[in-house]
């Protein structure tokens, strides 16, 4: 979460691995290519693991030693965490195993290939790019383009807007209801978990779209990390709409190690299960992160059981676009908001103290009301350009419409918005701290 | 690729300038409408701001606005006293206030309450935010403003930027009627009982490693504002329940500054009477209108001691 100018070596360590494996990896044969393989997983995981999970193994470890009345005597180690390691760590991974796969030929220069791992729109948050679609346009000529840079400017306008319109001020409610859950009552924790659930799409999506735009403003091309996810009628479309870069990531290096679907229903199940737990866990040293993922793997499961039901139940009703639409969003959104109460909550004992009272639904309603005015506001408009955006049913494109007066009423409406709404004190970016 | 460059720098500049003509018309609404607001607090600035000429001014957060009732002083020590404490608001506010209130004319006493707990706000930088409309009057708030990060003085080029998030504040206001704090000379009673068990080891009440050194030392510029132009100042640390901390590092480095500039210092954080019946307290560190109305009449007779000298 911090920038330490040192942590920079943490950085040129992984490169130089990654680098010097990968062309090990293409220049041998058999078994060796393996064991360069895991060296260089090992190795960069190892600093992921120092960094990010050493005090979290050790707590448990300690617990469990405390409990057994054994002498537990491996100290506490005070570090920060670098900005952006879990990104970095994940792309250059990518770049080995796919040097390893024989789908992308090692990088010979050292520049190009330390250029791919610190690229700086996706250094410290994604997308987690994979070497097949950014080396190639490192080597690229990129001439200025009126049209590309104007669609940079314009994904980077609307990602601000999402941020400081949406997203930070949402966070003020959730902040202070769950800062001090124990004196809300469960009408206002459900209210805020779904603020939560809009403020994390809002502030991550809209650091993407910042961070795909700049880099097409410079005329590189990013891949997409979110497509409406809050659009998704079920928890599989969720994963494929919410955070692609990473989701894709734990599908072909994880999932699909693992033996994907190509195995027994149960190996399948059990599968996407740790796959799911792995993700939480890679988000954050913590049992509410892995709780979170072990939550989402769940819903898949029962998903898959439960699907003949919904066939049949969504083609036999009158009221198609209910059953179709809305119902299914409706209980996606639910769920996901389910568990992201366990993202959001600073400990398991919070979050199943704010599920039980969420249970109740008692008590009044937190009221913050220039907060509460200005969140519907930012969440209106986003719903509007989204559902647009999905549906297609006025076809209207305000920020690409062909009148130029209607563009530029949009540019200065957006610019405007942030300026009288968006909260200029907000913090940092959530997924800055994984 | 040189029509690519034209087209672009020509479309930015046609939309630079449509930018400049919304932001310029907007920002002078919401600067009118800003002034003609009887929202509470945004009213009470602006008459803390242009208008007061009291003799005894109050300087202060939450604490500051619930425990100096003006018209118990007044009736003490026969000078008109204005209270401008704003809840949530520590010395940055009330040093950029200070510094206008000095070019309009010169109060007779100012007292400040000193909030320990302000002093160790996390987000007293954020809060810095409230003088953004008042960011032209003069150099020191341009000063105080530019705490906030060094883009501050470039967001300041926008005309809406400094009524930023204010916009409902504002409409709301403008339906009122009248001035309410004007019938109570800023002071904002709290009312109910500190009616549940205070935890002497809460966290929120315990007195933090670091004092925040920015503090200091826009507290030391308030004291030498008040010093150069001969005012005197009276620092107060009003009464919080005895259960809390007494915060004595604190309340130590900020006796030395003001005794430096031989001003008097009132150290009535726990007080004998007050300070240990939770029926004068709304919440730990705030006295209620029952407890503030005691407090006052005592804070008076010291200030009629004061000015008597």
């Amino acid at each position: 979460m911090f920038f330490i100018p040192a942590y920079i070596l943490i950085l040129a360590v992984t490169i130089v691995i990654d680098y010097t494996a990968a062309i090990y990896i293409s220049n041998s044969e058999g078994k060796t290519r393996k064991y360069f393989l895991i060296i260089s997983i090992v190795s960069t995981c190892l600093v992921l693991f120092i960094f990010k999970y050493f005090n979290f193994f050790n707590a448990n470890f300690s617990l469990i030693a405390s409990f057994l009345h054994l002498k537990y005597p491996v100290k506490f180690i005070n570090i920060i965490l670098p900005i952006g390691l879990s990104f970095h760590t994940f792309q250059s991974l990518s770049y080995v195993i796919e040097v390893y796969r024989g789908n992308q030929l090692p990088e010979k220069n050292f520049g190009i290939y330390s250029l791919y791992v610190m690229f700086y729109p996706q250094l410290v948050a994604g997308p987690i790019e994979r070497p097949q679609n950014l080396l190639h346009q490192f080597y690229e000529k990129h001439n200025f383009e009126f049209r590309r840079v104007s669609e940079g400017l314009k994904l980077m306008l609307w990602g601000l807007f999402k941020k400081v319109v949406v997203a930070d001020r949402l966070a003020i409610y959730v902040n202070a209801v769950y800062n001090n859950s124990e004196h809300h009552t469960g009408l206002s924790l459900a209210l805020a978990t779904i603020f939560f659930a809009f403020q994390i799409y809002c502030d991550f999506s809209g650091y993407s779209d910042i961070a795909i735009g700049s880099a097409k403003v410079m005329g590189f091309e990013l891949m997409t990390n979110f497509r409406r996810p809050y659009f998704s009628r079920s928890i599989s479309e969720f994963w494929k709409r919410w955070h692609i870069s990473l989701s894709t990531w734990f599908r072909d290096y994880l999932y699909i190690s693992l033996g994907g679907n190509r195995v027994s229903p149960y190996r399948r199940y059990f599968n996407l299960f740790m796959t799911f737990v792995v993700s939480g866990f890679w988000h954050g040293a913590n049992w509410t992160f892995v709780i979170w993922g072990g939550l989402n793997g769940v819903y898949l499961i029962l998903e898959i059981w439960l699907n003949d039901v919904r066939e049949w139940l969504f083609k036999s009703s009158f009221l198609r676009i209910i059953t179709n639409y809305v119902l299914p969003i409706l209980i996606t959104f639910v769920l996901s908001c389910f568990a992201w109460i366990f993202f959001r909550a600073n400990s398991l004992e919070q979050s199943v103290k704010i599920i039980s009272k969420i249970g109740r639904l008692d008590g009044p309603l937190f009221m913050d009301s220039p907060t509460m005015i200005y969140s519907f506001i930012g969440l209106f408009i986003l719903f509007l350009v989204e559902f647009e955006e999905e549906y297609s049913l006025f076809s209207i494109s305000l920020l690409n419409n062909k009148k130029m007066a209607i563009r530029f009423g949009t540019y200065i409406f957006l610019i405007i918005t942030i300026l009288v709404l968006g909260v200029f004190d907000g913090g940092q970016f959530i997924y800055f701290q994984f | 690729m040189n029509n690519n460059y034209q087209k672009f720098i020509n479309r930015f500049l046609l939309l630079s300038c449509f930018l400049i003509i919304f932001d310029t018309l907007i920002g002078r609404c919401l600067a009118v409408l800003y002034h003609e607001t009887k929202n509470p607090t945004i009213a009470k600035m602006n008459y803390s701001f242009f208008e007061t000429k009291a003799d005894i001014l109050i300087f202060g957060s939450s604490r500051g606005e619930g425990h100096y009732i003006p018209q118990i002083i007044k009736d003490s020590t026969g000078l008109e006293c204005f209270n401008t404490s704003i809840g949530g608001e520590g010395i940055f506010y009330s040093f950029g206030l200070l510094t206008n209130v000095l070019t309009r004319y010169k109060p007779k006493l100012i007292v400040y309450d000193l909030a320990p707990n302000v002093v160790f706000d996390p987000a007293s930088i954020d809060k810095i935010s409230i003088l953004l409309p008042y960011y032209k009057l003069n150099r020191e708030i341009q000063a105080v403003v530019a705490l906030k990060g060094s883009f501050e003085k470039y967001k300041m080029i926008s005309s809406i930027y400094p009524y930023n998030s204010l916009l409902f504040k504002i409409i709301t206001g403008i339906r009122k009627k009248r001035n309410d704090f004007q019938l109570s000379n800023g002071y904002k009673p709290v009312y109910g009982t500190l009616n549940y068990f205070v935890n002497s080891q809460d966290d929120r009440y315990r007195e933090p490693q670091n004092i925040d050194t920015i503090q200091i030392i826009y507290f030391k510029k308030f004291i030498e504002l008040c010093h150069k132009a001969q005012i005197p100042v009276i620092v107060i640390v009003s009464p919080k329940y005895y259960k809390t901390s007494q915060f004595p590092r604190t309340i130590t480095v900020f006796k030395k500054i003001t005794c430096s500039y031989n001003q008097l210092f009132i150290d009535n954080f726990t007080v004998d009477g007050i300070s240990e019946n939770s029926k004068y307290f709304k919440d730990p560190i705030h006295l209620n209108n029952i407890g503030s109305e005691l407090f006052s009449k005592r804070i008076a007779s010291k200030l009629k001691q004061e000015l008597s000298k």
